[in-house]
């Protein structure tokens, strides 16, 4: 597990699971299950930010980038790969 | 000017062709604009399909799509026809559509064949496909309803766990119109947001309002309504004039778009309904608005739609005191009963709303319905909820007589989930509530069940196949004994203190 999966896994169950991980993994899909919703959504890109220096942009906040963490550490990396390449 | 929704005034719904000077203005507004002219070739084409496969006056159209152009002229495609439209919607699970289609029993579904591809062919009834459907040149032959027949079946959450259909009449929707015309008056100048999905009642106002007086429509995407920099945005690009949904859709704004709305908005007229919206924060939408701005709290279930309706003063809102519900709509009679059915008319006292009037549906799909006639000649509803008049008269708001709830806008019944969760394996007893922390309303389960009992993604997972996402519950306590009064019932106060008690565990 990449350290950028293992921290938004660690987020998503301390702050939205109430530290439960268990069936937790990368693939869990998070909005279908209405383990995330539009407002948490907004904190995680807050948590993006901060612990990885990625700015979001407004665009990139679909449901395809937040459906899973997998789906958030494909957006991480893409930003950062995007932020490199400029 | 005229719209293509005509026959109000003779208390039905009739669709007619575009006259020419509205013909060339845009009904539906944003990225893909389509004007009225193009919408009736769209309408037209629906409805020689849907005749097609069946569909006719009186017959059912159940219509599952992405909230959009085609939903929009599938529905209208169906009261062309005299039919009667069974909305669907395409964020809630299969299952959820599965239920509602099989009590629906409808002629024909309107759908995509991705949305249908969990199904067997078998299971389904007559499939018309909007994408691709070639314009006509023989204009489909209209229906002629009466009043009182069906235009609408909305699925609300049921009591016993099922989904109801609540059964709209021609002559509920165009009273329902009438009156939105005459309180909040729209003209062919105006654009007209459409954010609920078009399962719930409050859809009915982008709708038809718009469509009768040759104004605009900007249909909100399933994806673009929950979130909050896209509502803002299309605010900003489109310009609208009016916006209606849940007080939960506009403070998502207000809280999460700090530059949205503001002075120079184009917003004048903003309604809302479907639950209480809190003090504080009306107060705060109110100061992001022009002065001019109308703001309206507008009252009812499903089952009457709008029938009570208040033009907030907005100088009185001082954050803390509640919006009351207001006065009675035209066409509709409100009293308050006390628990000897008795009416009540002194300030303060409480007692159950009860509505009688044109705007009150007949009742649910498969049951009796209600008598057409009681001694003042007119239907009558008991909502459940609990109101009380202030000094001034105007009717307030107390709270829900049962255990329905809303949450972000949604109607869930907690029964219902009860019921999904009551199938788990090795689960004994559950009980469902809704617990405010920290300002946010989520859904707790509770449960006694055989060891090892069922994690949170477990029960997530479980619901997730049976009921919508928003009755997906946030959180799950294991208990040794459900908590249970004197009388036997579980003690929902105790449940949720012992919520409060185990929070952040």
């Amino acid at each position: 597990m990449s350290s950028i999966e293992s921290s938004l896994v660690e987020y998503v169950s301390g702050n939205l699971l109430e530290g439960s991980v268990e069936g937790l993994d990368a693939d869990t899909p998070l909005l279908e299950l209405n383990i995330l919703d539009s407002v948490e959504v907004l904190t995680i890109v807050q948590f993006m930010q901060s612990e990885f220096g990625v700015a979001v942009p407004v665009g990139r906040v679909v449901p395809e980038n937040f459906g899973s963490v997998r789906a958030m550490c494909g957006l991480v990396a893409e930003l950062k790969q995007e932020a490199n390449g400029v | 000017m005229t719209g293509i929704v005509s026959g109000l005034h003779r208390e039905v719904v009739e669709l007619s062709a575009p006259e020419a000077g509205v013909s060339g203005s845009i009904a539906l507004a944003g990225e893909t604009p389509c004007s009225y002219g193009e919408l009736w070739s769209r309408v037209e084409a629906v409805a020689g399909a849907l005749a097609d496969a069946g569909a006719g006056p009186g017959e059912r159209v159940a219509i599952w799509l992405p909230k959009g152009a085609d939903y929009v002229a599938a529905i209208l495609a169906t009261l062309r026809l005299g039919g009667c439209y069974v909305p669907l919607d395409a964020a809630q699970p299969a299952a959820r559509a599965h239920v509602v289609l099989n009590d629906a029993d409808p002629a024909v579904l309107v759908t995509s064949s991705d949305l249908v591809a969990g199904f067997a062919a078998d299971e389904l009834p007559r499939i018309v496909d909007p994408a691709g459907l070639q314009a006509r040149n023989v204009p489909a032959s209209p229906g002629n309803p009466t009043p009182e027949d069906d235009a609408a079946l909305l699925y609300t959450s049921g009591s016993t766990g099922k989904p109801k259909g609540v059964r709209l009449t021609h002559r509920n929707v165009a009273a329902f119109v009438r009156w939105c015309l005459e309180d909040f008056p729209t003209s062919d100048e105006d654009l007209v947001v459409n954010h609920a999905p078009f399962t719930f009642d409050i859809s009915l106002h982008g709708l038809f309002v718009p469509l009768a007086v040759g104004a605009s429509l900007l249909v909100l995407s399933d994806e673009d309504r929950t979130n909050p920099k896209a509502m803002a945005a299309a605010i900003e690009r489109e310009r609208p004039t009016m916006w209606y949904s849940v007080p939960f859709a506009l403070d998502l704004i207000v809280r999460e778009v700090p530059d949205a709305l503001g002075p120079d908005t184009s917003l004048r007229t903003v309604l809302y309904a479907g639950e209480e919206y809190p003090s504080a924060r009306l107060a705060e939408l109110s100061r992001r608005l022009p002065a001019e701005t109308v703001i309206g709290n507008l009252y009812g279930p499903t089952e009457t739609n709008v029938c009570i309706a208040h033009v907030v003063d907005r100088d009185e809102l001082d954050g803390t005191t509640p919006v009351p519900l207001g006065s009675p709509v035209a066409g509709a009679e409100i009293s308050l009963i006390d628990d000897d059915g008795a009416r009540i008319t002194e300030a303060g006292d409480l007692g159950e709303i009860v509505v009688t009037g044109s705007c009150v549906s007949p009742g649910y799909r498969g049951r009796d319905p209600r008598p057409a006639i009681d001694d003042r000649g007119t239907r009558q509803y008991h909502t459940g909820d609990l109101g009380f008049y202030d000094e001034r008269g105007r009717l307030c708001f107390q709270g829900r007589a049962d255990r329905q709830v809303k949450l972000g806008g949604y109607r869930v019944e907690l029964g219902e989930v009860e019921a999904a969760l009551a199938q788990l394996p090795g689960v004994h007893e559950v009980a469902v509530e809704r617990v405010v922390t920290q300002e946010r309303a989520q859904l707790v389960a509770f449960l006694t069940a055989d060891e090892p009992a069922p994690g949170l993604i477990d029960v997530k997972q479980h619901c997730a196949r049976l009921v919508p996402r928003y009755m997906i519950p946030h959180r799950v306590r294991k208990l040794d004994s459900m908590p249970r009064n004197a009388n036997g019932k579980v003690d929902h106060g105790r449940l949720a203190e012992l919520y409060a008690e185990t929070e952040g565990e």
